[in-house]
């Protein structure tokens, strides 16, 4: 795993973008997240009786954007959950072929997300879509998600050759 | 080649890979994906992905996920609850092994409010020990105390395994909060005994606390009466059909900044702190339930969850050896992966052979949940030992386990008293409103 200022070009400059993603994630969206929960059952379910019809729906919203936002810090800072037992006893190459393989193996859910997530951009847009309570377009919040599995799958894939030339040139990470 | 010998390969694939120490969420699906692709095509398999992520990322259901974590870790980043064992023992550690107990009750507490076992752990670790070590406890009682009784947070509500249950299940979530109310009581009430078991056979290992009058005891309380009118609320506007999961975690929320904000706790920094820590563990989540969806439905796709139940059933097990099975089987796992991996690999297999085995959801759930949280304290993986040895340093790990041996036997009666009396867990919830 690269740390944060061994980053270089365009490796630097996603770790940049996803820092920002970050950032905004956990200083702007989760305090509004909460905010507005706390808002739309407190106040105006329980005290004022007039819940926002929209508001589950935008929530849910809020919720998805939260998670992609911060997909690729979780990548970089390795919060991943997994086996440790036997994942710690390894040493040297045979760790770093680990990491090269999960690295793969991540390419292959943020890469086909990523794709599936453009191809449906489109027809969003062209249709309309728009939430059942919630009016606005569902396009654009697409179209993030699209673009920051993407930012996840670039994380992964300079990871990766990153991690390739180590084990190539036999340099102990 | 037959679609079921294909799934059984990739069940086969992932569990090594997971045992390699590929990421849960890699390798559940990445074998999910792939497995598509070999039985449909790529199209079908990238859409799936993308249909679950936007689904499940935007469900109402998983909003508690991150509100409840942000709750839990409010209080853990902001100390609130730092006074709870001096409060608690000012009422009990004068006893015989009263200190020991007030930990238990203690570490329940923190549990409810916080819902994570490993902050549990720490926290206590470094509160109580000093105590424990100062009136001269057994250490090995002290730590096993400790150890045991922060994995009640697993168990008690509000309490993330149970939402995950929830979620991939498709059960009430806050039908299996309130199920997990009767094993967590029953749990704290056994290390309870234990305590008092051992200090009657061996005085030494818990003397006497300090005495403290009845003025001291009730001035004591003021200090913990707003958590506990908080959970107070949550769970029981749970409880009384008041709140969903979702809105409790908002009021959770709420509650705790107006605590923190009231005592002068809450600065900018640390909710920051706390959002980081939540945004990360939920997307951790977030993900790795992804991945539970998308290995769930290439074995549905291939038939493999099918025929898995239909060996299950033909063998023809009376249901308690079945539980007892799946109780041996989890206790297996529990040793050696995280109870929470444990969770997302095990129940989108074992969930629909309980079901046909006609167990209930919620007994299930509870069940499930009880035992994987003995995980957390057996050895080698233990995670609640490593984390105590980590904040107190001067016990051997080895004298760790063997006091937490006596704890995890009285966690093992108490699953199996699950087993022949269900009502444990089913009961409370089938009075909610």
């Amino acid at each position: 795993m690269e740390q944060g200022n061994e980053y270089s070009g365009v490796s630097l400059l996603i770790h940049r973008i996803s820092d920002l993603c970050f950032k905004f994630s956990i200083s702007i969206l989760m305090p509004i997240f909460a905010a507005f929960v706390t808002i739309d059952v407190i106040i105006m379910r329980y005290l004022l009786n007039r819940p926002f019809t929209w508001g589950m729906e935008f929530t849910g919203l809020m919720l998805l954007g939260l998670f992609f936002l911060t997909a690729t810090r979780c990548e970089e800072d390795d919060k991943h959950i997994r086996v440790e037992l036997f994942y710690e006893k390894f040493q040297g190459k045979t760790k770093r072929f680990i990491n090269l393989l999960s690295k793969v193996l991540g390419l292959l859910l943020f890469g086909p997300l990523s794709y599936q997530s453009f191809r449906l951009v489109p027809d969003m847009y062209q249709t309309g879509q728009a939430g059942i309570e919630f009016l606005l377009p569902l396009w654009p919040l697409r179209l993030v998600v699209a673009l920051l599995s993407l930012l996840c799958f670039l994380r992964l894939l300079f990871d990766l050759v990153n991690m390739s030339k180590q084990l190539i040139k036999g340099v102990k990470s | 080649m037959d679609p079921v010998l294909v799934g059984y390969l990739g069940l086969v694939l992932m569990l090594v890979l997971i045992f390699c120490g590929i990421p849960l969420t890699y390798a559940m699906s990445a074998v999910g994906f792939v497995g598509i692709l070999y039985i449909k095509d790529f199209n079908f398999g990238a859409m799936q992905e993308a249909m679950l992520a936007w689904e499940k990322g935007g469900d109402a259901v998983l909003m508690c996920i991150p509100l409840f974590i942000l709750m839990g870790q409010l209080i853990y980043q902001t100390k609130i609850v730092s006074d709870l064992f001096s409060c608690i023992r000012t009422w009990v550690g004068h006893l015989p092994g009263g200190l020991a107990v007030a930990g238990v009750v203690a570490c329940a507490m923190f549990g409810a409010v916080t819902g994570s076992a490993y902050a549990a752990s720490a926290t206590m670790g470094v509160t109580m020990m000093p105590e424990l070590l100062k009136y001269k406890y057994d250490t090995r009682l002290s730590s096993g105390v400790i150890a045991a009784s922060a994995s009640l947070a697993t168990i008690i509500p509000p309490s993330v395994a149970f939402i995950v249950y929830g979620i991939l299940t498709e059960t009430s979530i806050a039908s299996m909060f309130i199920a997990g109310i009767g094993p967590g009581v029953l749990l704290a009430l056994a290390f309870a005994a234990v305590i008092v078991i051992q200090c009657i056979h061996n005085p030494k290992a818990g003397p006497r606390g300090p005495v403290f009058s009845w003025k001291e005891r009730f001035v004591s309380l003021t200090g913990m009466l707003p958590l506990l009118v908080l959970f107070l609320v949550v769970i029981g506007g749970i409880y009384g059909g008041v709140f969903t999961p979702t809105e409790a975690a908002g009021v959770g929320v709420t509650g705790v900044v107006i605590i923190a904000l009231v005592m002068r706790r809450l600065t900018w920094a640390i909710f920051k702190a706390a959002a980081k820590e939540s945004a990360m563990l939920a997307t951790s989540i977030f993900f790795v339930i992804l991945a539970g969806y998308l290995i769930s439905r290439f074995l549905v796709i291939t038939g493999t969850t099918k025929h898995i139940i239909d060996c299950t059933i033909s063998v023809g097990m009376p249901p308690w050896m079945l539980a007892l099975s799946m109780g041996a089987l989890y206790l297996v796992m529990g040793s050696i992966m995280d109870s929470f991996g444990i969770a997302i690999l095990t129940f989108p297999i074992l969930f629909p052979i309980a079901m046909a085995a006609g167990f209930d959801a919620i007994w299930f759930g509870a069940f499930a949940t009880v035992i994987i949280a003995v995980g957390l304290i057996t050895p080698p993986v233990g995670m609640n030992i490593f984390i105590l040895h980590s904040v107190v340093k001067d016990i051997p790990m080895k004298d760790m386990f063997i006091g937490v041996s006596w704890f995890a036997l009285a966690h093992a009666i108490v699953t199996f008293l699950m087993i022949i009396f269900p009502g444990i867990a089913t009961w409370l919830p089938m009075t909610m409103k």
